[in-house]
């Protein structure tokens, strides 16, 4: 049928296409059918990751915050009507394999009640142990007003990953990025010498940075 | 039907893609700091091999030869962007800690290198064999590997830990990876040399 040896250019086009099509429909339908499983996925990892950084909620606001190191994304925690904390989704490009995305959680007061990474893939029995509670802990409780955000090295308050610098590093820069967007977010610095901010509530959906 | 065992046994050791051909190298290293990882791996290429054997043996007789790469690329390329699908939607811990690894199955040579070698030349159930037991030896080659590395670099297999605290590190970078496989390549060309006495 086709002289594969000598064939028209017109086969060689339509043999291309034919393939290109069937190829694409075949994708096509694959993603139709995963779509909503996949938004389902995403969807519970992120409620597990914000029960684990937040104080009981019954609903949350979300809010876009522009800050120097680009978009983080806030989750405002309310039970019963009331603001009971804030969940700050942020990341840089600053660990070993690339991408580090940290959801923290804060109260009212600015201080970090727990963090979860929601991306992170460094290196198996290194700077993947930033999973584990003996590097996490240290941040449950952390006051960034009144402490560090830096791996001792760096001059700060963190207890860095031994043999894992880069990933403790861009971890703790995340953690940083979160407290900087929650400052934006509350509209004024976290008052250092009492620890309170005031109540201010966002009525605008993106807040600008000028540094 | 023993040639047809023999399509299917071949890549297990004897001409196994990762350790006796030396293909695929770039994820054999890149993803065996753990066994689960190698495991998840080696299967999600097997996926892959299968499929696009299977698929290619169908159409060769369609495909004309100065087009045949950019056609097996695409429909190697398509399959692993379904797999990819299917991971995010029913495996996505796996998807997780593969990562950028999964897309990295289109150029892994293993699968053109065997459309090439079998599928463009053979029927569709050889082909079948033979991409399933290309499959099988590379899962086995990358469970094996990052078993190894995981036992001696973290002192877990499967992430069980059997003790507390930290292996040699080394195991689980770079070098440890490239030691371990000279090792196994070394042991495994062994025992394939013995097959083959045993079989004269």
């Amino acid at each position: 049928m086709i002289d594969k040896k000598n064939p028209t250019i017109a086969q060689m086009v339509i043999v291309l296409l034919v393939i290109a099509a069937v190829c694409s429909a075949g994708v096509a339908t694959v993603y139709a059918i995963t779509k909503d499983t996949i938004a389902e996925t995403n969807a519970k990892k992120l409620q597990k990751s914000l029960s684990e950084v937040l104080p009981e909620y019954d609903k949350t606001d979300t809010l876009t915050v522009k800050t120097a190191n680009g978009n983080a994304f806030c989750y405002i925690a309310q039970k019963d009507g009331k603001t009971v904390g804030y969940a700050i989704k942020s990341s840089n490009t600053n660990g070993y394999n690339g991408l580090v995305e940290v959801l923290t959680g804060f109260d009212q007061m600015g201080k970090i009640i727990n963090t979860s990474a929601t991306v992170l893939n460094e290196t198996p029995g290194l700077g993947q142990k930033a999973l584990e509670p003996k590097f996490k802990e240290q941040f449950q409780g952390f006051e960034p007003s009144k402490k560090t955000l830096k791996v001792k090295k760096d001059g700060g308050d963190v207890d860095a990953i031994s043999a894992a610098t880069i990933t403790s590093r861009a971890y703790t820069l995340a953690v940083q990025q979160a407290f900087d967007a929650l400052q934006t977010l509350l509209g004024n610095k976290v008052d250092t010498h009492s620890g309170a901010t005031s109540s201010a509530n966002p009525n605008s959906d993106e807040r600008e940075i000028n540094n | 039907m023993s040639s047809k065992i023999s399509i299917l046994t071949k890549g297990l050791i004897k001409e196994n893609p990762a350790l006796i051909l030396i293909l695929g190298m770039c994820p054999t290293l890149g993803v065996t700091s753990s066994a689960i990882n190698g495991l998840g791996m080696g299967l999600a290429t097997t996926f892959v091999i299968l499929l696009s054997n299977v698929i290619i043996s169908i159409i060769k007789n369609l495909i004309p030869d100065n087009v045949h790469i950019p056609a097996y690329i695409v429909v190697i390329a398509s399959l692993v962007t379904i797999l990819q699908q299917l991971m995010a939607a029913y495996l996505p811990a796996l998807n997780e800690s593969l990562g950028l690894f999964i897309p990295l199955i289109v150029v892994n040579c293993i699968v053109l290198g065997r459309a090439e070698a079998f599928a463009s030349k053979n029927n569709v159930v050889d082909s079948a064999l033979d991409g399933l037991g290309m499959g099988l030896g590379f899962t086995l080659a990358l469970t094996v590997l990052g078993a190894i590395r995981e036992i001696l670099g973290s002192g877990s297999i499967f992430d069980l830990k059997f003790y507390e605290g930290d292996g040699i590190i080394g195991f689980v970078l770079a070098p440890g990876a490239f030691l371990v496989l000279g090792y196994l390549v070394a042991v495994t060309k062994r025992l394939s040399k013995k097959l083959d006495k045993k079989e004269e």
